[in-house]
């Protein structure tokens, strides 16, 4: 069912058994997995079905530290969300990512892998990724043509990641969502407030507004947040009424350790034969391909983060600029349109690459790209500023602040490639000359983030070291939890939809649960 | 000289030149004393030199001929093997180089990460 906030009367009340802020991934994904129940859901999304630039302004805010895309583009404001411009990249989180690890500070979850395994595969399924099978010897023996590179995976491994369509979830889940009886949508529904009973344990109800002036009040038993992770915290932060430092932020850690993945051109990989490798490239009818990572018994060996690196012909890999420096517009469809622009650009030398393709698709030299785990530091953080949105909220402010484990990591990993490929026999490889410049310990301003908002309102059992519990849960809130990846508490090495998907239906679970006590 | 000599030298030579070339870099065999036969794959001469003279660069102590001969022909049980045997010298420096990369003897040169006994191999060639 679906209401549009603007046209109802003006300070309606709305209520529901649970009210789920935000229709991204996440947040769609909870509903419809309380399809056909007897409880009555509130999805509120703030934008509508379609782009309108005055919505996506409220997510407009400042960017200082390390370079990073405009805070207005890099999330999609309307029911979707950010999967309206994802490139569908999907793999799971290694075990390691959920452990505590002496060598990374603020490591360690109070989950591990296996709590959230069963929930891999119906995430799977939502995001359209075919077979469930993340083993590269059963990609092997789909396709003869699928060979790996003869490393040792006790030190490097091929990693698999699977490619959704990629599912945009506005398009393929609106219906279902606008025909569920018991899923309520309102759309133009920005929350603005979150108001708690005195003693702020638990949530008694948000408000929400729009353009057209229109406020509303939304009561349920169960709240969950589920806008991203910079625009959660944003919204804990701003709603300090009655908790002054803002909501769940006793120990001042809502909007610290913000994450991504960090992401660049590394080196080359030389190979003293030519080989498609196609076991590594995408555009395969299996919609699958494989990353070299590293082990976790060598991220322990050698102290650094996790990492994976993709291989790509060497003609494209030269003329792919850092994606910081291409995707810098406030407007996420001129950046659509860059994005069209630039892959034109592989089209320079299209005489000579196609002839390669036709001519048995083979090269002996890569471009390996790196995609680096970020360490978890709370001076990378979302803060708010002094400046309103039109609808009141303060705006988001975001520091994006890296460390030197991160470099040291995207080095490892790099250099373990080029210990790995020179003991097989088969190649050399090339590091970038700013990765082996020992006198600068931080990564270059053009490291790419990977669009992924992580962290923010971390997991941890212990209320002084995280913002939510095991069961994502606000630490003394009694009804108020958070979904996605503003609760992760260190963001693995690969892209998150999968994992947030995955650990949304987790939370769904836990309040199905929960709401038959 | 006729025109029909010409046309017919010119056109051998042409043809001729680089068959003749092609086969001299194709079958000739190099030194392996002074050969980076996998980097060889890759870089052209000059940048062989290159890597050799940075690598000297960056250990000063090896920077020398004699000194590097002796490190390259010397196997781990410390036999040397002689350098005008070149398949001996051959087969050494091919499970050197194999033995270096699993036992982590590398060094980064011009961004390349090599064994050290290619490396030296740069370095001596590029003192040739």
């Amino acid at each position: 069912m679906h209401i549009d906030a603007r046209k109802l009367d003006d300070q309606s009340i709305i209520e529901g058994d649970i009210c789920i802020i935000g229709a991204g991934a996440s947040g769609i994904s909870i509903a419809l997995d309380w399809e056909n129940t007897p409880y009555k859901v509130i999805l509120l999304e703030g934008g509508g079905f379609e782009y309108d630039d005055k919505v996506q302004e409220l997510l407009n805010g400042k960017i200082t530290g390390h370079p990073y895309y405009p805070m207005k583009s890099s999330r999609l404001h309307y029911f979707g969300g950010a999967t309206g411009h994802w490139g569908g990249m999907c793999s799971t989180f290694d075990a390691i990512d959920f452990e505590k690890r002496d060598w990374v500070d603020n490591s360690g979850w109070p989950i591990r892998r296996e709590d959230i395994a069963a929930f891999y595969p119906k995430a799977h399924d939502i995001l359209e990724l075919g077979p469930y099978e993340w083993d590269a010897k059963y990609w092997m023996d789909q396709n003869s043509s699928f060979v790996s590179l003869p490393l040792d995976e006790n030190m490097i491994w091929n990693k698999i990641w699977h490619f959704s369509p990629p599912t945009r979830f506005g398009s393929r889940y609106k219906d279902a969502v606008l025909n569920a009886k018991n899923i309520h949508l309102y759309t133009y529904a920005n929350v603005v407030d979150i108001d708690a009973v005195e003693n702020v344990s638990s949530i008694k109800e948000v408000t929400v507004k729009n353009y057209e002036g229109k406020q509303h009040t939304v009561r349920a038993k169960y709240f969950v947040m589920a806008c991203c992770a910079i625009q959660n915290s944003r919204l804990l932060l701003a709603c300090n009424k009655q908790a002054p430092a803002g909501l769940g932020n006793d120990h001042d850690l809502v909007g610290r350790y913000f994450m991504e993945h960090l992401e660049l051109h590394t080196g080359e990989l030389w190979l003293n034969h030519s080989d498609a490798l196609k076991l590594y490239q995408v555009g395969n009818k299996e919609k699958v391909r494989a990353e070299l990572s590293i082990s976790a018994k060598m991220q322990e060996s050698l102290k650094v983060l996790n990492a994976t690196v993709s291989l790509m012909p060497l003609e494209m890999a030269r003329k792919l600029q850092p994606a910081v420096k291409v995707y810098t517009y406030d407007d996420p469809r001129k950046s659509s349109d860059t994005l069209w622009k630039y892959s034109n650009t592989y089209n320079l030398d299209k005489r000579n690459f196609l002839q390669r393709i036709l001519t048995g698709n083979t090269h002996n030299a890569f471009g390996l790209y790196t995609r680096a785990e970020q360490l978890p530091n709370p001076s990378s953080r979302v803060v708010l500023s002094d400046e309103k949105d039109a609808l009141g909220v303060p705006r988001a402010n975001l520091n994006w602040a890296l460390s030197p484990i991160d470099k040291r990591t995207v080095f490892a990993i790099n250099h373990l490639i080029g210990q790995q490929v020179g003991a097989a026999g088969v190649g050399r490889v090339k590091l970038k000359d700013w990765l082996i410049d020992d006198t600068d310990k931080q990564l270059p301003d053009y490291t790419s983030g990977g669009w992924h908002h992580l962290g923010t309102t971390r997991m941890s059992d212990n209320p002084k070291e995280g913002v939510v519990d095991a069961n994502c849960k606000v630490h003394n809130i009694n009804n108020l939890y958070i979904a996605g990846s503003s609760c992760f508490a260190t963001g693995g090495s690969v892209n998150p939809t999968l994992t947030v998907v995955a650990i949304s239906l987790r939370l769904s679970n836990y309040l199905k649960e929960k709401m038959k006590m | 000289m006729k025109r029909r000599t010409f046309i017919a030298t010119a056109t051998i030579t042409a043809i001729g030149l680089p068959v003749a070339y092609y086969v001299k870099k194709r079958f000739s065999k190099e030194n392996p004393l002074t050969t980076a036969e996998m980097l060889s794959h890759f870089c052209d001469d000059t940048a062989l030199k290159e890597i050799g003279t940075a690598y000297r660069t960056l250990v000063p102590v090896e920077n020398e001929k004699q000194k590097l001969t002796d490190l390259i022909l010397t196997d781990t049980g410390g036999q040397k093997v002689k350098a005008s045997d070149w398949s001996a010298v051959e087969d050494l420096v091919t499970k050197k180089i194999h033995n270096d990369f699993l036992n982590q003897e590398l060094i980064i040169v011009k961004g390349w990460v090599i064994s050290k006994t290619e490396a030296r191999q740069c370095a001596l060639f590029s003192l040739t």
